[in-house]
C-alpha cells in the first residue's frame, strides 16, 4: 500500500481576521493526477499555502507522504500562479531553473556540472532546451509556464503542487503542459492542482478535491465529480453541460 | 596645482570611491526590488542617529555612529510598520512621513545642541564634506608606505573601505539568497531561504552604506549613487552578472571623476572657487545614466543576444 | 501681536496659515493618490531652477529679494523633473520607483553644485537660498504673503470645486473617463496642484520638508473621518494650524528652520490623532 501523497485532517485556517477554510479533511492519492476545484474565494490558494507551510493552521494535522510539515517541505515542489513574477528581470532560462536547486545547494555548495546537467534535462523534459540562454521577457506564457515547470521538476520533489497552472495560457499550450504534467506522472510524481476549469477535469485529472472553505467531496473523478456535488459546492444548479454526465 | 594631491585630495577621492562602491552594491538590489526610494528614507534616518551618537560618543567614536545609525534605521522601519498598521498609509506615505519626520528631527537636534559644531551642520547633512578630509601626513606617494604617516589618514576613509569589504562580503556570500527572494519572493520562501531575514539584511546594508556615505556626500546626494549607476547598467544589459560589474564601473567613474572635476574644473574655468564634490558626483551619476538610456534606446530595433528583430 | 512677534513674523504667520491650509487640502488627494514620494521627487526637482532663478534675477539686476523669478525657476525645474521621470519610465524597463529617485538626487544635486558655486563667487545677496532648502520665517515680505495667499486660494478653490471629478479619478480613472472627465486632464490637474504647492512651500517649509505638508495632515485627518469632503477640510484646517504653530515657535526660537519644527508638530498631531481614534475604537 502506498502512503497517502496529503493527508489533512480537520483543518481549519484563520487568513486576514476570516476564516477561510474550516474543518477539511481530505487525502491525495499518491502517484495521482489530483484537481482541486472550487469557486473564488473557496480557500484554494489558501489550502495551498498551508500546505507549503506559508501560513500556519489554526486546527488540524497535514501530513506528507507519512512525514510532518517540517520534513515534507524537502519533497514538495511548487509552481505558482503566472502573475506574481516580474518578467523584465534579467535572468534567462537557463537561470530561472537552476534557482529550482538553490534550496538544496545553500549559500555555499558549489554549483557542479551535475547540477548543470539536472538543469538541462529538466528543461528537456518540458521541450525548452534550446531555449536555455533565452531571456525570459522573451517567451511566450505557455513557453514561460513550462519554464516554472521545470523549476519545479528540476527539484526531483515527489509531489508537484500548481496553482492554477493554465491561466492565461493558449489551448496548444494547455495541451502541451498536460502532456508533460502525464509524463512526470508516470515517472511516478503526485501531482496536485488548483483548477478552474470544470469541463476538463475529468479529461486531465485521475481525483478531485471539491472545495468551497470545507471540503464537499474528495476521491477519483468518477466517483466524485457528480452534479450534485458540484451544484452543492458551487452553490448553484444546471450545471449538465460541464460535467457532461445527468 | 598636483603638488598637494597627497595632502587634499587622495583621501576624498578614495573616501567617495568606497562610498559610492557601497551604495552601489547596494543599489543594484534595490534597484531589482523596485525599491529604489528605500535608499531616499534610509539616509534621511541615518541623520538623527548620526547627531545622537555624535552626542554620546563624540568624535571619538566613528564606529559607534553605525550603531546609533543602525538603531535610527530599525527604529524608522518600525515607524513605517506602525503607521501602515495603524493610519490608511500606503508603503509611499509611510515613507515619505517617516523621511521627513526624522530629519526634521535631525536638523532641530543639530540646532539645538551643537549649533554651529565644525564636524556637523546642516550643510553636512545636505551635501557631505567631503573637501574636509585633508591628510595631513600626506606628502608623497611614499607616504601611504609610511606607517606614521598613515596614523593621520582620516577616519573616514578607513570606515568606507571597511565598510565596502563588508557589504561586498555579505552580498557575495549571501548572493543566491537575495536573487531568488528578489525574483520570487514565494518560491524563495519554499525553498527554505529566510526572506524575512534577507530583507532586513539588505535594509542594514543600506543603512551601512549611508552611513559610511554621510561624511561624503550627505543625505540626500547618496540616493544618485545607490540608483543611477545601477539603472545605467541595468538597460545597457540582460545579465546579472554584468549589470553588477557595469555598475560599479560607473559608479566609480561618477566618483573620482566627480571629484575632480569639482576640484579643478572651475579653477580651469576662471574661477577661483569650488563647487560641491558631491553634487558633482551625484550629476555625473545622472549624466551617465541619461548616456545609457540614450544610447540601448537606439539599440532596441535589433537584439544583440539573439540576433532577432524585437 | 506684532509687538510680540514682530512684523515679519506676522506676516510669515499668515502665509503660513493660508499655504498650511491648501496643502492640506490639495495633501488629501496626493495622499488617496499615493503619490507622496512623487511630490518627495518634485521638490528636491526644484533646486536647480531655483538657483538659476536667482543668477538671472542678478544678472537683470532686479531687486535682490525679488522671490517670483526664483519661484519661476523653481517651477520650471520640477517641470523637467516630471517630464524626465515620464521618459525614463516610458522609454526603460525601469520602475517608477528609480526613476523619481534618480530625478530627486540628480536635480537636487546639480542644484547643490550651482548653489556653492554661486556661494564662492556671489557677494552676498545669496544668502537667503538656502532658507528655500529647509524653510526660514525670516525676511518674509508683504508681496510674498499676497502671493502666497493668493496662490493658496486658488489652490483650495480649485480643490474644491473639481473634488468630485478627482476623486472619481483617483478610484476609478475609468469611470472618471466615462462621466466626462478624461484621465490625462485631472491627473495634470492633481500634478499642477502638487507643482504649485510646492512652488510656494519652499519659502516657508523649505524643499525637503513640503512633502510632509502634503502627507501628514493628509493622512491625520483620514483617521477622523470616512468622506472626502470632510478629510479634505480636516486636512487643511490641520494643515493650517501645524504650519502656523510652527512658525511662530521658530520666530521664538531664530535658530530652529520653521519647516523642521513644522513637521515635528504635525507628526505630534498625527501620534496623538492615532492614539485617540484607536482607544476610541473607530478606527475606520
Amino acid at each position: 500500500m502506498t502512503v497517502d501523497a496529503i493527508s489533512a485532517t480537520e483543518l481549519t485556517v484563520d487568513y486576514d481576521g476570516v476564516t477561510a477554510i474550516k474543518d477539511v479533511d481530505f487525502t491525495v492519492r499518491a502517484e495521482k493526477l489530483t484537481a482541486i476545484v472550487g469557486p473564488n474565494g473557496a480557500g484554494k490558494s489558501t489550502l495551498i499555502k498551508a500546505l507549503l507551510g506559508l501560513i500556519p493552521t489554526s486546527t488540524g494535522i497535514i501530513s506528507c507522504f507519512g512525514a510532518s510539515p517540517k520534513q515534507y517541505r524537502k519533497n514538495i515542489s511548487y509552481v505558482p500562479q503566472r502573475a506574481q513574477i516580474d518578467w523584465e528581470f534579467p535572468v534567462n532560462v537557463f537561470d530561472v531553473v537552476s534557482m529550482g536547486l538553490y534550496g538544496e545547494l545553500g549559500l555555499l555548495r558549489r554549483f557542479s556540472s551535475a547540477h548543470k546537467n539536472r538543469v538541462h534535462s529538466a528543461l528537456s523534459d518540458v521541450d525548452m532546451a534550446d531555449f536555455a540562454a533565452r531571456q525570459i521577457s522573451q517567451l511566450s506564457g505557455g513557453q514561460q509556464q513550462r519554464v516554472f515547470l521545470a523549476r519545479s521538476i528540476v527539484q526531483d520533489a515527489e509531489l508537484i503542487l500548481l496553482d492554477e497552472p493554465f491561466g492565461g495560457i493558449d489551448a496548444k499550450s494547455e495541451t502541451v503542459i498536460v502532456d508533460i504534467l502525464r509524463r512526470q506522472n508516470q515517472n511516478g510524481k503526485s501531482i496536485v492542482a488548483v483548477h478552474h476549469d470544470l469541463s476538463t477535469v475529468k479529461d486531465y485529472f485521475d481525483d478531485v478535491i471539491l472545495l468551497n472553505k470545507t471540503v464537499t467531496a474528495f476521491g477519483p473523478v468518477n466517483n466524485v465529480f457528480t452534479k450534485a456535488n458540484i451544484e452543492k459546492t458551487y452553490g448553484v444548479s444546471n450545471l449538465d453541460f460541464l460535467t457532461g454526465c445527468g | 596645482m598636483f603638488d598637494d594631491f597627497f595632502l587634499i585630495s587622495l583621501v576624498p577621492i578614495l573616501t567617495g570611491l568606497f562610498s559610492a562602491l557601497s551604495c552601489t552594491l547596494v543599489g543594484n538590489i534595490l534597484v531589482l526590488r523596485k525599491q529604489a526610494m528605500l535608499s531616499d528614507t534610509i539616509s534621511h534616518v541615518v541623520l538623527p542617529g548620526i547627531v545622537i551618537s555624535f552626542l554620546i560618543f563624540g568624535n571619538l567614536g566613528p564606529y559607534f555612529m553605525l550603531v546609533g545609525a543602525g538603531i535610527a534605521g530599525l527604529t524608522a522601519v518600525g515607524t513605517i510598520v506602525v503607521l501602515r498598521t495603524y493610519t490608511s498609509m500606503d508603503n509611499s506615505a509611510a515613507m515619505a512621513t517617516t523621511l521627513s519626520v526624522f530629519f526634521a528631527a535631525g536638523v532641530l537636534m543639530i540646532e539645538l545642541t551643537l549649533g554651529g559644531n565644525v564636524h556637523l551642520d546642516v550643510e553636512h547633512a545636505l551635501y557631505g564634506n567631503l573637501e574636509s578630509l585633508i591628510w595631513i601626513d600626506g606628502k608623497s606617494l611614499m607616504s601611504i608606505f609610511d606607517p606614521a604617516a598613515r596614523q593621520t589618514i582620516p577616519v573616514e576613509l578607513t570606515r568606507a573601505i571597511i565598510g565596502f569589504v563588508l557589504i561586498a562580503s555579505v552580498m557575495l556570500v549571501f548572493y543566491r539568497f537575495l536573487i531568488v527572494s528578489t525574483f520570487d519572493q514565494t518560491f524563495a520562501e519554499i525553498s527554505g531561504v529566510p526572506v524575512g531575514i534577507v530583507s532586513a539584511s539588505v535594509a542594514l546594508a543600506a543603512t551601512l552604506a549611508a552611513v559610511i556615505s554621510f561624511d561624503a556626500v550627505g543625505s540626500i546626494i547618496v540616493v544618485a549613487m545607490f540608483v543611477c549607476p545601477p539603472a545605467a547598467a541595468r538597460v545597457l544589459t540582460h545579465s546579472l552578472r554584468d549589470q553588477f560589474c557595469l555598475s560599479l564601473l560607473f559608479s566609480a567613474l561618477s566618483a573620482v571623476l566627480g571629484y575632480a572635476v569639482a576640484g579643478y574644473f572651475p579653477i580651469l574655468v576662471g574661477f577661483e572657487t569650488s563647487i560641491s564634490a558631491a553634487g558633482t558626483i551625484a550629476t555625473l551619476s545622472g549624466v551617465i545614466l541619461a548616456c545609457a538610456i540614450l544610447y540601448s534606446k537606439r539599440q532596441r530595433s535589433y537584439d544583440f543576444l539573439d540576433g532577432h528583430q524585437t | 501681536m506684532t509687538e510680540l512677534i514682530g512684523y515679519n513674523t506676522a506676516l510669515a504667520l499668515v502665509g503660513a496659515l493660508l499655504f498650511g491650509f491648501s496643502s492640506g487640502h490639495v495633501g488629501a488627494f496626493v495622499y488617496l493618490r499615493k503619490a507622496s514620494l512623487l511630490s518627495d521627487s518634485l521638490a528636491h526637482a526644484t533646486l536647480p531652477g531655483l538657483i538659476i532663478g536667482f543668477l538671472v534675477s542678478t544678472f537683470l539686476g532686479m531687486e535682490e529679494k525679488n522671490s517670483w523669478v526664483l519661484l519661476l525657476g523653481a517651477g520650471a525645474s520640477a517641470l523637467l523633473g516630471v517630464v524626465v521621470i515620464q521618459w525614463i519610465t516610458a522609454r526603460t524597463k525601469l520602475g517608477f520607483d528609480t526613476a523619481i529617485a534618480a530625478v530627486l538626487s540628480v536635480f537636487f544635486g546639480s542644484g547643490i553644485v550651482l548653489l556653492t558655486g554661486v556661494q564662492s563667487v556671489s557677494v552676498g545677496q545669496q544668502a537667503g537660498l538656502e532658507d528655500y532648502i529647509l524653510g526660514s520665517v525670516s525676511g518674509m515680505l508683504l508681496q510674498d504673503v499676497f502671493f502666497i495667499g493668493l496662490v493658496s486660494i486658488i489652490c483650495s478653490a480649485a480643490v474644491v470645486v473639481y473634488r468630485r471629478p478627482l476623486t472619481a479619478f483617483i478610484f476609478d480613472p475609468v469611470l472618471s473617463e466615462l462621466a466626462g472627465y478624461a484621465q490625462h486632464r485631472m491627473s495634470f490637474l492633481l500634478s499642477l496642484l502638487t507643482l504649485v504647492i510646492t512652488i510656494i512651500g519652499l519659502k516657508i517649509v523649505g524643499l525637503i520638508l513640503v512633502v510632509a505638508m502634503l502627507t501628514i495632515p493628509a493622512a491625520t485627518a483620514r483617521l477622523w473621518s470616512t468622506c472626502v469632503w470632510s478629510m479634505s477640510s480636516l486636512s487643511a484646517l490641520f494643515g493650517s494650524a501645524s504650519a502656523g504653530i510652527g512658525v511662530i515657535i521658530s520666530a521664538l526660537l531664530p535658530n530652529l528652520p520653521s519647516g523642521a519644527v513644522i513637521v515635528v508638530i504635525m507628526f505630534i498631531a498625527l501620534g496623538l490623532s492615532i492614539v485617540v481614534t484607536h482607544l476610541r475604537g473607530s478606527n475606520v
